[in-house]
């Protein structure tokens, strides 16, 4: 009680007085005074965004063995030394990108000049029903069907590393198939042209050609040649390969073609650098391709 | 947390091995175009072998036009055949050596007597002259044999422990307690 009263009685006798006395923090006099200083950060243009990168890039650390390039012509003899006696190994061409945000991976189709390997062909199925069914078992599709496949594939006893359909099955095949076959890449889609009215004439282009494809971190690796070929189809290979992988990374324009499916420009992914090797031989930076 | 030791960089595995192309001295063969070496698959003809391994991709890589076919056999043990080497020089003749129970140096040697040309003969002379070999033989790596190290380090320390002694009628670590 008396710790009360006490209390009490030391109250300030006039609450005005003490309202002026005391400081408030939201306009004390420091406060006002660096009002309107407060340093802004600056919102970098794309441009400006860009040098900024640059200028890091320039600083960042260079592994030392970033300088050791070959030519194309001097890493074949090297490898062609070190392989001296087994003629039948392979020449692997490696080639890393880097894959920007939301870039789609790169892959395409290919037939070296000279044929390094025995392409193992692709096991087809194709849902097509009617006349389209016949021309694909004439093309040489492995499973031809309709919609009654789908359950079969989702189970996985018809295994095929190709899918085809029809315009006119795809809406039924959709739902059953979406799921076990978009995350391996394999769904037909009408953009990739594995839609198709035409599934005969898509199956005759794909004869003697087999698909390369970036892994997920954009590194492509392909068989290039065997250790016996001269070395001239060696060169002729992997130049031939390298054209395939610019043109679909953006690195060479394909103006016609881009006309033709139109849409704007797409986005270029970098070539950030080539790497021949061999079964035993070193991996030698290629600086010519 | 623990400071991450410093990365060194070592030579980079190119590097090594274009150094050992490149090492002297460079077998040029300007007067042989093809070479053609049969030997046994495995346990056998191991100077051939080891002339394939060491010389055989310099041999290459000097002479890059050269058509390099190696035979590689398989034999048994009762098969007896010899490893042997077939050149084709350049004035059109064919020669063959007999590698049997030759050391890959003295093959180089043969060799390169036969095809090295004027560039050969200098590299002979100067070595001659200096007392050295005229191709290095090969060396067998030292290996310590690793008890031997371990009892040498024993007798360096200053308070080495007393040495085992084992009692050979009782087994695990029966044979060490009292």
């Amino acid at each position: 009680m008396s710790l009360i009263s006490a209390a009490l009685r030391c109250r300030p006798p006039a609450l005005s007085f003490t309202s002026l006395l005391a400081r408030q923090f939201h306009a004390g006099q420091p406060l006002l005074a660096r009002k309107g200083k407060e340093k802004k950060i600056p919102v970098l243009s794309k441009k400006q965004l860009a040098a900024k990168a640059k200028k890091k890039a320039a600083k960042a650390k260079k592994s030392i063995y970033d300088s050791e390039h070959m030519t194309l012509l001097d890493a074949i003899n090297v490898l062609r030394a070190v392989e001296v006696a087994s003629p039948n190994s392979t020449y692997e061409l490696v080639v890393k990108t880097a894959l920007g945000k939301g870039s789609t991976i790169p892959k395409g189709r290919y037939s070296l000049p000279r044929e390094a390997k025995k392409a193992s062909g692709d096991k087809i199925l194709v849902f097509a029903e009617g006349r389209a069914a016949e021309e694909a078992r004439q093309a040489g599709a492995d499973i031809v069907g309709g919609p009654e496949l789908a359950d079969g594939v989702a189970n996985g006893r018809h295994q095929a590393t190709l899918f085809l359909c029809t315009p006119d099955l795809i809406r039924a095949i959709t739902p059953k198939l979406g799921r076990v076959l978009g995350p391996r890449g394999l769904m037909p889609s009408e953009r990739r042209g594995t839609v198709t009215d035409d599934v005969g004439g898509y199956i005759r282009k794909l004869k003697g050609t087999t698909e390369w494809k970036g892994d997920k971190a954009g590194t492509i690796r392909a068989p290039i040649a065997k250790l016996d070929f001269p070395v001239e189809d060696v060169i002729k290979n992997v130049k031939y390969f390298m054209t395939l992988v610019k043109r679909a990374t953006g690195n060479i324009r394909d103006a016609q073609a881009e006309r033709e499916k139109g849409g704007g420009p797409r986005p270029v992914i970098p070539i950030t650098k080539v790497v021949l090797s061999s079964r035993q031989g070193p991996g030698i930076r290629i600086s010519d391709v | 947390m623990a400071r991450r030791p410093k990365f060194i960089p070592t030579a980079s595995r190119l590097s090594k091995v274009l150094e050992e192309l490149r090492r002297a001295p460079r077998p040029y063969l300007n007067n042989v175009t093809s070479l053609k070496l049969t030997m046994a698959f495995r346990n056998d003809h191991f100077g051939a072998r080891h002339f394939v391994k060491e010389e055989l991709p310099r041999i290459q890589y000097t002479n890059p036009a050269m058509q390099i076919d190696v035979v590689k056999k398989p034999k048994a043990k009762n098969e007896l055949w010899k490893p042997e080497m077939v050149l084709q020089l350049r004035d059109g003749t064919t020669q063959t050596l007999d590698l049997e129970g030759k050391w890959s140096s003295a093959i180089l040697e043969e060799l390169m007597d036969i095809g090295g040309g004027s560039a050969w003969a200098r590299w002979k002379r100067e070595r001659l002259a200096a007392g050295l070999p005229v191709v290095e033989v090969p060396q067998a790596k030292k290996v310590e044999p690793k008890a031997a190290k371990w009892s040498g380090e024993q007798k360096k320390g200053k308070n080495a422990e007393p040495e085992l002694v084992l009692d050979p009628t009782k087994t695990g670590a029966a044979a060490v307690l009292p």
